[in-house]
């Protein structure tokens, strides 16, 4: 028995990636629309570096094994590029997160991001730390950090809840920048009111490509777009045809 | 005293002789208190014969004569210096330009010049008068612009002698130093300008050395004229030296290194025996010829100061004269070869190299030393002992600084090192302070929450109405409760953290109790680490009522770690999942969950009779509805949940699907009170509805004037913008 | 010993495929390579949470060495190591380990719930002063009447909004505005899995 359906979307999302990606090598536009929480965190990073303050990217609370999963991913890949701009700073990034297996990858994106620029021997494992198991001591363990480690900018990206307006809130009250996006979607409502920068929706998996990812990120972005639009109209034509079976039974 | 080249351009004179020719232009000297500074050479303090020393000597007992004093006070009026510096500061561009070429021809500009050095030697013991004419015009070529142009020569064709060159320079003149101390104090000041180590020595110096040689001054003009009572006290007079005389240190090392070194490049190796006869002049005690007829033309003639080894204090700009010792130094008598053995001040004793004076035996003669094997005075005995400090034989690390510092270049220095040092310096990172006024606002705000939330738990008053109206997903979670069989297996798996226990329990409570009265047999899991104490504490405060929890035969499966994954294989496989879970069953004994009721029954998950998920997030339940309950619709197992408000827009469609992914829904406090009401039961619901109540009601006031006073603020601060 | 990248990202790429591949062919040989691969996961999850606490406690550690606020880290550090101990000898049943859990953690947790009360009901109150727009008002204003129909106005029920108003709300109107977003955020969690499945983004690799 084959689940055709999902074979159909996934192979359509493949190729879309695939193609995409082939035809973003060719060209140098992104195509990408703005979103000021993106600007706004490249100036904070380069901030960062110039007053030796600290970058701290929050992860959240979601394992490598849930659906959560891929959030996290995007966090990783965000504090990738966060690291490989400001590892060099007198204060590096920091990465905090409430799951042991994201620990683990998140302390080697930043590892690497110290091989990389040929620092290896600056690294520590505190760098990426688990701040607390459970999402309430998870932003606990957070808030102290961003009043304790010099930290300028929050980026939180990752898996939140609604808990995450304690994180927002420590960086309000410690006076600095907050931008936050979760898959959350109560966790968005309330960063839609507690951070300076939310990322609403799918925002947060636009992060990659807005923060020069690769190519892949911006050509995923696109398949995306697609596959919404190709959505859209499905919802559409099923509405219309519900209706009409409606009024004609 | 350096030998780098910069210390020698083009057509330079020794130090010293350069110090003759600016003291002796020094318009400030007047006949009466003119110091001759001429004689401030070491060398000639020293005694030394060769090159000028025997010259000068007598040229510096002839500088007593009228005829040199006429000369030396005529020649250098200040009208004819600042002509000749100005004109000097004019070709500097020309200099500039001409740079390249030579320091091209600079080396072999020096070898001549040396060769000129010697011929002028002759010449000063044939006719010193002639000789000091000579001198007179060379030292106005041999001034300043020369000492300013040599920084411009390229170290690297003197690299060997690079290492020497942070030493100061050997004739460095009062007034050149006067000029460019006094520019780079305001400069040192406030900049940390790095200057030569030997500069800021004389810098330092010079200032710490001012108000100790005004005492001295003081006490040589006053009683204590047995402790001067060496030979150059004699010549003080302390009502001519009112100024502080501060003291320079000449690094003696140096210069005669730098005499050396014009033998060596002279290649005229004979010379070094002349050069390091000078050691044997150095013998305390001795005090040679023409220092002695100086003494006695001193002593005679009024218009003669003291030796010139004193210097007077002036202001920036103005020529100096020579180092001073306020100090007298021992003497010591003697006399070898002819030579009346001077005595050594203790000044020159202090700033002696290191090395030199053991080169002298206990006999006072002068020890022959190993001829040097390597380096450019190879070859070459009794030099100078080479220290690592000194001598390094490497390219100059240290860059020069031109010392001629113009105000407008002090303002660039200024700027330019207040760049460097604002970009070396790691910014202190100010410490982010609690923004104080939304701390206190915070405050308030609890305050208020918190009261409302609390007076009904004190009054113990239940004043709300519960909640009338019943929403369907309330009345189809009763219905399925209802319609279970006796002791039917029921799986609740509590998926929520311990900060909502209290919204969450309230919401659940109802639910769990219309369970266990309707007799089922609940079995708990959770896929969070908190699960198995929520649970724990969950049927130890609100179900301890009923038989089944209070005798603790319940299973309890706890934690299954893994997230979804771990859920999906549970759904997939329960025992193989969660395989080792014991029970003390009614005889004492662990037993495996697996094999008693109601467990045994259970081979899948569709063998339970309903699922209960009691969630907080609404990423938990749909992880329960996505991967377990496609396995419960295959046998029409109900899927119902508790979960907090919320959750409620994004799992309600899951109810109100068709068809219907979960089964049951009750979402929240409100959802709870609403079930008490259907069920017919008092429960938490009930009792926290009065204190929610309040708290939801002070919260929309909070928000609403709150929301009103920053929209206005906003508003008169954009027109305040505006404006 | 660390594996080469190309092996570990092969390893990687094929587990996904086997356990994406259970999904879409109901095959038993490949469900029973998919129950052992999750079995894995789950040991090996099991494993991370225990590495991510003795990573709580090094970095705790290394501030009481440095000084940083030693005596919260020395607390923590302490309640860790015991609660741990406790827990392990005497079982997650015992009433020490449970006391622990009853009467610190979830009163701390509640409190922290509380705290997020009042920071959400401040920050809402400050959000037309922060982003005054159009977006907010319409936020401000659809709180203000879901709060409104959740429970009496100080013991007012106020019933056209309680009954239709904000059932309407949160059930039509949010859901059917979670639904869009989730629509958005499960595109975007598939085109994550979809990179990391063909191997083109592996942020946490070389």
């Amino acid at each position: 028995m084959i689940n055709f359906d999902i074979l159909l979307f996934l192979t359509l999302f493949v190729v879309c990636i695939l193609v995409l990606s082939l035809l973003k090598n060719n060209s140098k536009e992104d195509n990408l629309r703005d979103i000021p929480a993106f600007y706004r965190l490249k100036g904070a990073i380069e901030l960062s570096v110039e007053d030796g303050s600290r970058i701290h990217v929050a992860i959240g609370r979601s394992g490598i094994t849930s659906p959560q999963g891929a959030a996290a991913m995007i966090g990783l890949s965000m504090l990738k590029r966060v690291g490989n701009i400001a590892s060099e700073s007198d204060e590096p990034p920091i990465a905090t997160m409430g799951d042991g297996t994201i620990m683990v990858l998140a302390q080697d994106t930043i590892r690497n991001n110290y091989a990389d620029l040929g620092l290896s021997s600056s690294y520590s494992n505190d760098l990426g730390r688990m701040a607390g198991i459970t999402p309430f001591s998870y932003a606990a363990g957070t808030m102290s950090l961003i009043f304790d480690e010099d930290v300028s900018t929050n980026l939180l990206a990752g898996s939140f809840g609604p808990e995450s307006a304690l994180i927002t809130s420590a960086g309000e009250r410690s006076q600095t920048l907050t931008i936050a996006g979760t898959d959350n979607i109560p966790g968005q409502a309330v960063l839609f009111a507690t951070a300076h920068e939310p990322l609403i929706g799918e925002e947060l998996y636009a992060g990659g490509a807005y923060l020069g990812a690769g190519p892949v990120h911006v050509a995923s972005l696109h398949a995306q777009d697609i596959l919404r639009w190709i959505i859209v109209g499905l919802l559409v034509v099923g509405a219309v045809s519900g209706i009409i079976s409606g009024l004609t039974s | 005293m350096s030998l780098d080249q910069n210390e020698f351009p083009e057509e330079e004179l020794p130090d010293w002789l350069d110090g003759l020719s600016n003291e002796e232009g020094d318009p400030a000297d007047d006949g009466d208190t003119k110091p001759n500074s001429e004689l401030e050479s070491p060398s000639e303090e020293l005694g030394i014969p060769s090159l000028e020393p025997p010259g000068t000597g007598k040229l510096f007992n002839a500088a007593s004569d009228e005829k040199a004093s006429e000369y030396l006070q005529g020649e250098f009026d200040e009208d004819d210096t600042d002509d000749w510096l100005q004109s000097i500061r004019e070709q500097q561009g020309i200099l500039a330009e001409e740079e390249t070429a030579e320091e091209k021809s600079d080396t072999s500009d020096f070898l001549e010049r040396i060769q000129d050095l010697k011929n002028e030697e002759e010449e000063l013991e044939e006719d010193p008068q002639s000789f000091l004419d000579s001198i007179g015009n060379e030292t106005e070529a041999a001034s300043e612009s020369e000492f300013l142009d040599s920084s411009k020569i390229d170290d690297t064709n003197l690299d060997w002698l690079s290492g020497i060159s942070d030493e100061k320079p050997p004739s460095l003149t009062s007034e050149l130093l006067d000029n460019r101390l006094g520019d780079l104090d305001e400069v040192d000041e406030k900049e940390n300008v790095e200057l030569p180590d030997w500069l800021i020595k004389i810098k330092s110096g010079e200032d710490s050395e001012v108000d100790k040689a005004k005492s001295n001054e003081e006490s040589l003009a006053g009683e204590d004229s047995a402790e001067t009572g060496d030979w150059m006290d004699q010549f003080a007079d302390p009502e001519e030296t009112d100024l502080a005389r501060p003291k320079i240190d000449f690094n003696l090392e140096e210069d005669l290194a730098w005499i050396k070194e014009q033998d060596v490049l002279a290649g005229d190796t004979g010379e070094i025996s002349a050069v390091l006869d000078i050691s044997k002049n150095l013998e305390p005690s001795v005090d040679p010829d023409w220092l002695s007829s100086m003494e006695e033309k001193s002593l005679a003639d009024a218009e003669i100061e003291m030796p010139d080894i004193t210097i007077e204090e002036r202001p920036v700009g103005e020529k100096g004269s020579f180092v001073a010792s306020e100090r007298g130094s021992e003497l010591a008598t003697g006399e070898e070869d002819g030579i009346s053995r001077a005595e050594v001040p203790s000044w020159l004793q202090a700033i002696r190299p290191e090395g030199m004076f053991d080169l002298i035996g206990e006999d006072g003669n002068y020890i022959l030393g190993e001829a040097e094997t390597t380096g450019p005075l190879a070859g070459i005995g009794n030099v100078l002992p080479a220290e690592p400090g000194n001598v390094l034989f490497s390219l100059n690390k240290v860059p020069k600084v031109d010392l001629y510092v113009s105000k407008t270049q002090q303002v660039h220095i200024s700027i330019l090192n207040d760049m460097i040092s604002a970009e070396e310096e790691t910014p202190s990172v100010k410490r982010r302070s609690i923004a104080i006024p939304q701390q206190v606002l915070r405050w308030i705000i609890a305050g208020l929450l918190y009261i409302a939330v609390m007076i009904p738990v004190f009054n113990g008053q239940m004043n709300a109405p519960l909640p009338t109206a019943t929403h369907p997903e309330i009345s189809a979670m009763s219905d399925i409760v209802n319609s279970l069989p006796p002791s039917s297996p029921v799986l609740v798996a509590f998926e929520y953290q311990p900060g909502l226990s209290g919204e969450m329990e309230a919401a659940s409570a109802a639910v769990l109790d219309h369970l266990l009265i309707r007799g089922s047999e609940l079995v708990f899991i959770s896929t969070s680490p908190t699960g198995p104490g929520l649970i724990e504490h969950y049927l130890d405060t609100l179900l301890s009522n009923h038989t089944y929890i209070a005798d603790e035969k319940f299973p309890n499966l706890g934690y299954i770690s893994g997230g979804i994954a771990a859920l999906l294989n549970f759904a997939n496989n329960p025992q193989s999942t969660v395989p080792r879970v014991y029970l003390e069953n009614t005889e004492g004994q662990d037993v495996n969950v697996w094999t008693v009721e109601p467990l045994n029954q259970i081979k899948k998950i569709q063998d339970f009779a309903m699922i209960l998920v009691i969630s907080d997030d609404p990423d938990t339940a749909r992880s329960w509805i996505e991967q377990v309950e496609p396995y419960l619709s295959e046998d029409d197992v109900p899927l119902t949940m508790v979960i907090s408000a919320q959750a409620e827009p994004l799992i309600y469609p899951y109810y109100d699907n068709s068809p219907r992914q979960v089964s049951g829904l009750v979402s929240g406090l409100s959802g709870g009170a609403m079930y008490e009401t259907i069920s017919v039961r008092e429960n938490i619901a009930s009792r926290y509805w009065d204190g929610f109540g309040n708290g939801l009601s002070v919260t929309i006031i909070i928000i609403l004037f709150g929301g009103i006073f920053n929209s206005v603020n906003s508003w008169r601060e954009n027109r305040q913008k505006v404006r | 010993m660390k594996i080469k990248s190309p092996l570990s990202t092969a390893v990687a790429i094929g587990s996904g495929l086997i356990v994406l591949l259970t999904y879409l062919i109901n095959v038993d040989e490949i469900n029973a390579v998919r129950e052992t691969l999750l079995g894995w996961v789950v040991i090996a999850s099991a494993a991370a949470l225990l590495v991510g606490l003795i990573n709580l406690i090094t970095v705790h550690v290394n501030k009481i060495r440095q000084g940083k606020k030693p005596l919260y880290s020395f607390v923590l550090v302490i309640s860790a190591v015991v609660t741990f101990s406790l827990t392990l000898v005497l079982g997650p049943g015992h009433f020490i380990p449970q006391g622990i859990f009853q009467y610190v953690q979830i009163p701390v947790e509640t409190s922290l719930m509380a705290v997020l009360a009042v920071t959400l009901t401040y920050a809402s109150a400050r959000l037309l002063s922060r982003r005054p727009n159009l977006f907010s008002v319409i936020f401000i204003l659809t709180l203000l009447l879901t709060l409104l129909g959740t429970a009496p106005f100080f013991n007012i029920e106020i019933p056209f909004i309680s009954s239709i108003l904000q059932p309407f709300l949160s059930k039509v109107l949010a859901g059917a505005g979670a639904r869009g977003l989730l629509i958005g955020v499960g595109l975007g969690t598939v085109a994550t899995g979809i990179r990391i499945l063909i191997g083109a983004d592996r942020p946490f690799s070389r």
